[in-house]
Order: structure tokens, then sequence, then C-alpha cells
């Protein structure tokens, strides 16, 4: 195809990016290092690095931060950890139900956010059905606090975030020939070390990408964490929305979500690096 | 000739979903064979390979190695090499890591597993320096990386997956040759599955051929060459395979053929000398390299020839009789009139199979 051609089909889709994604991110970016005039809605247009400080600084940022960063790696190991088998379950045995099941595993992608979550308020609540059913059953005697703590976020997120781990890791698994397993078995390899050597070496590619959508997703989830956390749980998101929305600090505001994406970028760098030195795949 | 076999399989069946995949197998190896399993996809041969590896569990029936029970032993204590048609080399190891890999298992010291993979690799003539990775090899040398993997362990038994089958044509030939010489040198104990007959007939000692989940028959390649089983394998076997001529007999003396033509050949070759009665339906199996063409004479078969192949050494020349046809290889040289031709039959004791059974009629003389 004529180059011309190939750059009047990309033309639509590249204006469209830099007018709803790069104009408003550079736009970001320069407000960030303006600041709010105090007691109303102007800018003072100086430029300062004084929101940066603020979050560096301040205990209360600094710690959501940090909350977001570890519940974002929590997440993103449960993830691994059930995609894991069940990928593999669904590429070696489901058989003709496969489509069915993979269908079902990618639902919680294509419902939203809210209606999933709210859901799960009822089934985490101190008379829902867990707490309901373990008091039955005489397990526990008082409710177990599941919602407004972080237990609740995290199985909001992982309920919310799995498809992102499982879509990846069986695109993986369905390229890799078994006969890969089957030669280190005969070579004298128990299927532990198997999984060692062989699968999880072969497996990088789709654990590195499945890690990176999922972490990248928890730490920038909004709906979930305030859902479940009933705004006891701090996430860096639900800080920017409250001096966007509600403080109408914008120019902290926009600090804060650079911040978000300085970290977005390096956790993608940092798979590039796992991938390129550890993994390599036929 | 009591004594016990080395790799022995008794009765040995597996069925996947209600669809039996073999019939209860019997099979005996000798040590230091070179077996070939041989038979069309699907026929099971892969299967047994998979049960002797471990990698499957038989319904039922003793696969016995060295005189022990390995039936149920789990493939990573079995000691079998494997080698793959894809080659499966890991591809995150390089070549000696590849190699090294089972000695590592073993928890064999650095030193002496070094050694090892250096004579591995040289066994397969690879140099030992490679420090590659196995994408950067080509599919034949891939192949011997795989074999050398395979071979370093030592193993009790080596399994052989239609290893050449992803080769061209031209390293078809050079690396089965490779691996006969490699087993004449190590002597290892070999199983291949193959679908290719001439591969099984170049390499194998002894061939087992296999359809349906059924062992037809085990023997020398020779032997199965000269007195096939049955008419699938007279069919199969050779290349040319063998011509199946579908004939019913008319009387003592004359056979007729597919479209109704009358055939008396060689009293050799009569139904009454072959106890076939009269109405019966067979198949009579006809090597294309003991056919002889020349002018009408009693005994001969009219035919026309289709078309002629020249393949060096010889003519391969297509005739078509009645509803038939059957393939003739001549010397070069030989001078072929047509298109007018009769057909001459060898005059001994044809091959002659079961139309239904496809079983191999009793030579009554």
């Amino acid at each position: 195809m004529k180059p011309q051609i190939t750059g009047m089909l990309v033309a639509p889709a590249a204006a469209l990016m830099f007018g709803v994604f790069v104009l408003p991110f550079l736009f970001l970016l320069v407000l960030s290092f303006w600041s709010q005039v105090p007691g109303s809605l102007g800018l003072d247009t100086s430029f300062t690095l004084a929101n940066y400080v603020r979050i560096f600084g301040d205990s209360y940022y600094l710690g959501g931060l940090w909350t977001t960063l570890w519940l974002s790696g929590l997440v993103t190991l449960i993830c691994l950890v059930l995609a894991l088998p069940l990928s593999r379950w669904i590429v070696l045995r489901a058989g003709r139900a496969k489509g069915l099941i993979i269908g079902l595993s990618i639902l919680p992608l294509v419902c939203g956010a809210l209606l999933p979550t709210l859901g799960l308020v009822n089934l985490l609540s101190p008379l829902g059905f867990i707490n309901g059913a373990l008091k039955s059953m005489g397990v526990i005697q008082s409710s177990l606090p599941l919602l407004g703590n972080i237990t609740g976020v995290t199985i909001g997120l992982v309920q919310a975030f799995l498809p992102l781990m499982i879509l990846p890791l069986i695109t993986t698994m369905e390229r890799l020939s078994q006969d890969y397993e089957k030669a280190a078995t005969s070579l004298g390899a128990r299927p532990v070390v198997v999984w060692q050597r062989i699968l999880l070496p072969l497996l990088l590619p789709g654990i590195v990408a499945g890690s990176l959508l999922v972490f990248c997703a928890s730490l920038t989830a909004f709906v979930t964490p305030q859902v479940l956390g009933q705004g006891k749980v701090v996430t860096f998101a639900s800080l920017a929305y409250q001096q966007a929305a509600l403080v109408l600090d914008w120019p902290f505001a926009s600090a804060l979500a650079i911040v978000m994406l300085i970290f977005l970028t390096l956790a993608g760098v940092l798979g590039a690096l796992v991938t390129r030195n550890f993994g390599r795949v036929a | 000739m009591t004594e016990t076999p080395y790799l022995s399989i008794r009765s040995v069946g597996k069925s996947y979903r209600g669809v039996t995949a073999l019939h209860d197998i019997d099979l005996d190896v000798e040590q230091g064979a070179f077996v070939a399993l041989l038979g069309p996809s699907g026929c099971g041969k892969s299967t047994l390979l998979q049960i002797l590896a471990g990698l499957l569990e038989p319904d039922h029936g003793e696969v016995r190695l060295a005189g022990a029970d390995i039936t149920r032993l789990p493939p990573w204590k079995r000691n079998i090499g494997l080698v793959f048609q894809n080659y499966a080399l890991f591809p995150h190891l390089s070549i000696r890591q590849n190699v090294r890999f089972g000695l590592d298992m073993m928890g064999m010291g650095a030193t002496e597993a070094e050694a090892r993979v250096d004579e591995a690799l040289a066994m397969v003539g690879l140099d030992p320096g490679l420090s590659r990775r196995p994408d950067e090899l080509s599919g034949g040398q891939q192949q011997r990386v795989a074999i050398a993997r395979a071979i370093a362990i030592r193993p009790r038994l080596l399994l052989l997956d239609e290893p050449l089958s992803n080769l061209d044509a031209v390293l078809r030939q050079k690396v089965r040759l490779e691996l006969r010489e490699l087993h004449n040198r190590t002597g290892i104990t070999t199983i291949m599955v193959t679908h290719d007959q001439a591969e099984a007939l170049a390499t194998a000692d002894r061939i087992a051929v296999m359809e349906a989940g059924r062992l037809l028959q085990y023997e020398a390649p020779q032997g199965l060459y000269r007195n096939p089983a049955t008419a699938f394998i007279a069919g199969f076997i050779g290349n040319p395979a063998a011509n199946l001529l579908p004939v019913i007999a008319h009387d003592g003396a004359s056979w007729s053929l597919p479209g109704g033509a009358l055939w008396q050949p060689d009293a050799a070759l009569s139904p009454a000398r072959n106890g076939v009665a009269t109405g019966a339906a067979c198949r009579m199996a006809l090597r294309p390299e003991t056919l002889a063409l020349g002018p009408a004479a009693p005994g001969g078969l009219a035919g026309r020839i289709a078309a002629v192949e020249f393949t060096g050494g010889e003519h391969l020349v297509h005739v078509e009789a009645g509803q038939t046809r059957l393939s003739v290889r001549l010397p070069a040289g030989t001078p072929i009139e047509g298109p007018d031709i009769w057909l001459f039959p060898p005059k001994e004791g044809p091959l002659l199979f079961d139309a239904n059974t496809g079983r191999r009629l009793p030579n009554p003389n």
C-alpha cells in the first residue's frame, strides 16, 4: 500500500487520539505546575513545584500512594495465583465448553464496575450472604468485617480484574506446545520442576502482560475502592477525585494524576525489562 | 527362547471417551532392537508410544521394562528418552542447556554433565561449542539437538515420535540413515513411530504394523514385504505398494475382474489351485516389480497404458486393465510398446486376501 494511503487511513484515528487524549494530557501536565488562588476558582499560572512537594511531603497523600501501590500489587498477585490454574484448566481440559467458560470469565469486564460491585456489597456486608452463612453454620459468632476495609476492596478488585489476567495467560498457553512439558517430564523433571524451569519461564510474557494490566487497572480503579471501601480506604484515584470534584483544586488533582501516570509508566518499563531479560518464546 | 524380553507389552488397551484407541496390544522388543510402529494417522501408534513414555496410562494391560512392571511408574522416573516431531527444544534455554537438562535432573555434577553434553552432541554430529539458542538452528540441526538431549541421559529406551516428518525430503533420507547409524553405535533399544513405510523399512529391525488400534503384523522388514498378513499391509508397504486386484472366482480356472471380464491365468494362479471356491471374492496382490509386459499370450491380462513415469533408474508404467489400474516397474531402457499391452504376473503362488476380512488366504502348495 502506498504511504499516502496508509497515512490517510490512520489520520482520523490519530486526530481523534490527539484531540481527546494527547491535548488533555498536555493540559493536565501544565496544570500540575500551576496553583489554585486560595479562596477562589482562579488559577495562578506561575510555575511551581508546590503540588508535588505537597504530595510527597504530606503523610496523608504519601500514605494514600503507598496503600494504592501495595493494594495493586496484592490484587495482581492474587489474580495471578487464581488465574494460572484456571487458565491452564481452560486451555487443556475445558473442551467444548471452552468458549462458554472464557465468556463467563470475562463477564466482569463487560458488566462495568458498578453493578458487580453493588452485588458484592450485598454479599460482603455484616448482614450479607457470606456472614449469614458462616454464622448459621456456627463458624463465627459476630460478623467478619468485609466491607469498608482493604479486605473488601481487594475482593472487589480481584473480581473485577481477574479477566485481565486470564486472557493474556490463555493466549500464551494456547501457543505453547504441550510437548515442552512432555519432553521435560521424560528427562526426569517432576511436575513442580516442570513448572519452575519450563512452564513459568515460557509463560512469562503472558504473566507480565496480565500482571501489568491488573496492576495498572487496580492503581487507577475508582468505583470499586470507593464503594467497597465505603470512604475508609484512601486510594490515589479517590484523592484525585476529591481534589478535582469536591475541593476544586484542579492543579493539585492534576499533579496527583501525573504521579499516578508516572507509576503506570514505571510498571510498564519494569514489565518490559523482565520480559526482555528472562522470557523468550519460540 | 523362553528368555523374558527386554520390553514387553501385554494386552494393553486404551479408550478415549468411548472410542477405543488401542485394542489389547501384545508386543515384545528385544534389547538393542530398533522397532518401528507403522500405520496411518489415528491407528493408535502414538497412543502406544505415550503409554510407553508414561504420559498416558493404559485402561488395562501391563508394560514391563527390563523385568520390572512400569505400567504405572510416573514418566519422570522411567529414564526413557523421547524425541518429538516438532523437536520441542526448550526455547528459553541454550542448546547446551537443553542437552544438559536431563543430567541436571539427575543431580549430576557440573564437570561430568558437561562431558556428557559434549559426548551427546558429538554423537549426533553437532559442534559441542554451540552456545546458541534453538531457534537459530535449522530444522535438521534442531532435531539432532533433540536426539542428543534424549540420549544424553543414557535412556533405557529411546522413543521417537515421527522424528523426520518436519524435515524436507532430502534431509529426511539423510537423517534417517543417521538415526540408524546412531542406533548401531549406541545400541539403545529404540522405538520409532512413523506413518512412512519407506522410513520404517529403511531403519527398523522389526516393524509393527498397526491399523485402527490393532497390531496387524510384527515382522522384519523383508518378511513384511514378502509375506504381508493382510491386504492393507500389502497395499501399504513398498514404493509403490502392491497392486490389489479385486477378483471373484468364476470357476476353477478363471477369475472374473471388475467390469465382468474373465481372466484365465497360469494354472498356479487359478482359483482351484489356491483353494478358492467358485463365487468367492478375493484381492490379489501383484507387486509392481514382479509384473511383466508383453504382447498377447496365454495367462496374460489385457490392458492399456495410461501413463509412463520415468524415475531415473526405472520406468513406472500405469496400466488400465478393465476397471482397475495397476502399476508396473520396469528397469530403465526396457522397450515399452503401447498403448495396448498385456500384463503377466509371476507364475508362482500368488498373494491372495479375503475380500471381506482382508486376511491372507493360506497358500495350499
